[in-house]
């Protein structure tokens, strides 16, 4: 008697005689295709840089956060201090240092491709968090139909974090053990944390001097607006006259081609019921339990790697694409020799060998084909070899020949 | 999924390694589909030609948010349907053509590696083409009921059904014994 399971399994089974199969036949029109595409230039190599590191979604909003992490915390007030003004903003900053829990609608311009088209788009996104823990994101917009309303739940306690599809019902709870952030103060490894930074980066805007610009209206509400300007970056806040909270901040570059980041619906230390960050999926959805696409060591070699290449972009943007000729000039972006060595060398074995050799990329060269940076072995590794390439991307390398051929 | 991105870059890049790495990886699980979807090898190859055709030519803007493979496999269902639909119109075809477009003497199944996998074949060719369609992708083809709803453009409930009764039939076709 055959059971439902017997017939999935015999379904399973089936695989057809590879003698029978022309491979050459099925693949001949792809590979005519492909030497189509050869001749063609490559678009990504027309891109500017800042373009080229947005073409992952991760590495893009990885790339986003610590670049405005760094303009932001590049901040040098040269306008002069206003008493009052500047006691009002360094108290609505104050309440934002002391939030337990943080919501907001974030809002930014950012380039895009969504698999048929690209350009620019407006993400709204809703971030919450609720220390110490749980940190939930909500996809308000998307030019991507199948990603509006995706929610990203994720527990740093115990390092779960659960993706919610409502359009597709699916939900893909992910084991986040391997994930590592790196300490920019030191270089060294920290497990991914409760994001909380840009609770933290407003309150780095409090010791500087503001403009008091007076009331004004809001959504329909009487608010206080201050204003603090660095370089070319304004910064302007909006402050309930109540209960002297910040409701909503936004950062322009009036000078440069930079789009506005706005943060709006500011909520702080209102009551985020633990439901809203539970990892349990919705009933009726198809649930998955995604594993780690990374080791333990890859994981730990790829994130300092990634923070190199970050930096190395951070560098270029600022002198006109041209990148270090060795890693130790990333002192001008804030790399110190200690932060190099603790970046370059295993955190079990800092005194031990570098883990990762830098080459400049060549003059003309595309980045996205262009590897900068390269995991150092003495025997070819089983689990492939980690590099990273100019654009800002890393790549497990699982064929010998193609490092090599890439190392050349 | 890390390395499907990957593959997916080289591609872009006109990689051809990355389009044989692809083929390597995903051939025999896009193959067994096709064939079971047409029930015809030669079809199924033409099949997957043209699915790999249309991989590179939208390389450059493809992304892939889960996996290559049920883009793939998707767009393998999708050609099979295709192909099935000219048949149709051809003056030579046989009304029935659709629904069961293979012989009861199924040549395919001489080239199916597991004896009893090539009777389940058989007795897959028996089925209603869209309970087939079903149960190969959602078996072979690792797709699951809402991916396979939004690619049929059918409720998630009409896929389960069909599932069941594609289920139920094969049982009953291969318990009587007649393909074993």
């Amino acid at each position: 008697m055959k059971s439902s399971k017997d017939i999935e399994r015999l379904a399973k089974n089936i695989r057809i005689k590879k003698n029978a199969v022309n491979k050459n036949r099925i693949l001949a029109g792809a590979q005519a295709a492909l030497n189509e595409l050869k001749d063609t230039e490559s678009a990504y190599s027309k891109r500017n840089i800042w373009r080229i590191i947005m073409q992952s979604r991760k590495i893009k909003l990885t790339a986003a956060a610590i670049i405005i992490f760094a303009i932001i915390l590049g901040i040098n007030f040269v306008v002069t201090p206003i008493d009052g003004a500047n006691t009002a903003f360094a108290a609505a900053m104050d309440h934002v240092k002391q939030a337990r829990t943080f919501s907001c609608i974030r809002i930014m311009e950012m380039a895009y491709e969504d698999g048929e088209n690209e350009g620019k788009f407006l993400f709204k996104s809703k971030r919450m968090f609720k220390e110490p823990n749980l940190e939930r994101h909500v996809k308000l917009t998307s030019p991507t139909s199948r990603f509006v309303g995706e929610i990203t739940i994720t527990d740093y306690g115990k390092r779960q974090c659960l993706v919610i599809n409502p359009v597709e019902k699916t939900a893909v709870l992910s084991d986040i053990s391997y994930e590592y952030n790196i300490d920019p103060g030191t270089g060294r490894l920290v497990q991914t944390q409760l994001y909380t930074r840009l609770r933290d980066k407003l309150l780095d805007l409090a010791a500087g001097a503001v403009e008091d610009i007076g009331m004004v209206t809001l959504s329909g509400r009487s608010v206080r607006m201050l204003r603090s300007t660095k370089d070319n970056r304004v910064t302007t806040v909006w402050i309930d006259p109540e209960t002297k909270l910040p409701v909503q901040i936004e950062h322009t570059w009036p000078e440069q081609n930079h789009p506005p980041i706005t943060y709006t619906e500011i909520k702080i230390d209102t009551e985020l019921n633990d439901s809203l960050f539970s990892l349990k999926p919705p009933e009726d959805y198809t649930f998955t339990e995604g594993s780690s696409n990374y080791s333990d060591a890859q994981s730990r070699i790829s994130t300092k790697m990634r923070h190199l290449l970050l930096n190395c972009f951070i560098y270029a943007s600022e002198r006109n694409g041209q990148y270090p000729k060795k890693l130790s000039e990333l002192k001008a972006v804030g790399i110190t020799d200690q932060i190099l060595k603790n970046l370059l060398t295993s955190q079990d074995n800092p005194n031990g060998p570098v883990l990762m050799r830098y080459r400049p990329p060549r003059e003309g060269s595309d980045p996205l084909r262009e590897m900068i940076l390269y995991q150092i072995f003495e025997k070819w590794p089983a689990d492939g070899a980690i590099v990273g390439f100019a654009d800002g991307h890393i790549e497990i390398i699982l064929d010998k020949n193609h490092f090599e051929e890439l190392i050349k | 999924m890390l390395e499907d991105r990957i593959l997916l870059r080289r591609l872009r890049a006109a990689d051809s390694d990355a389009l044989q790495l692809i083929y390597e990886k995903y051939a025999d699980d896009l193959l067994a589909v096709a064939a079971s979807l047409l029930s015809d090898i030669h079809a199924a190859e033409d099949c997957l030609s043209d699915v790999f055709v249309r991989l590179v030519g939208n390389a450059g803007s493809l992304k892939i948010r889960f996996n290559l493979k049920a883009y793939l496999m998707c767009c393998v269902a999708n050609r099979a349907r295709d192909y099935l639909r000219k048949q149709e119109r051809k003056p030579d075809c046989q009304p029935d053509t659709f629904e069961n477009p293979a012989k009861r003497d199924n040549p395919l199944a001489r080239l199916i590696e597991d004896e009893q996998a090539a009777a389940l074949l058989d007795a897959l060719v028996q089925l209603p083409y869209q309970q087939r369609e079903v149960f190969v992708l959602h078996v072979r083809g690792g797709l699951n009921f809402p991916r396979i709803a939004g690619l049929l453009d059918v409720s998630v409930n009409t896929v389960r059904s069909r599932y069941r009764y594609s289920v139920d039939k094969l049982r009953s076709l291969l318990n009587k014994g007649e393909l074993l």
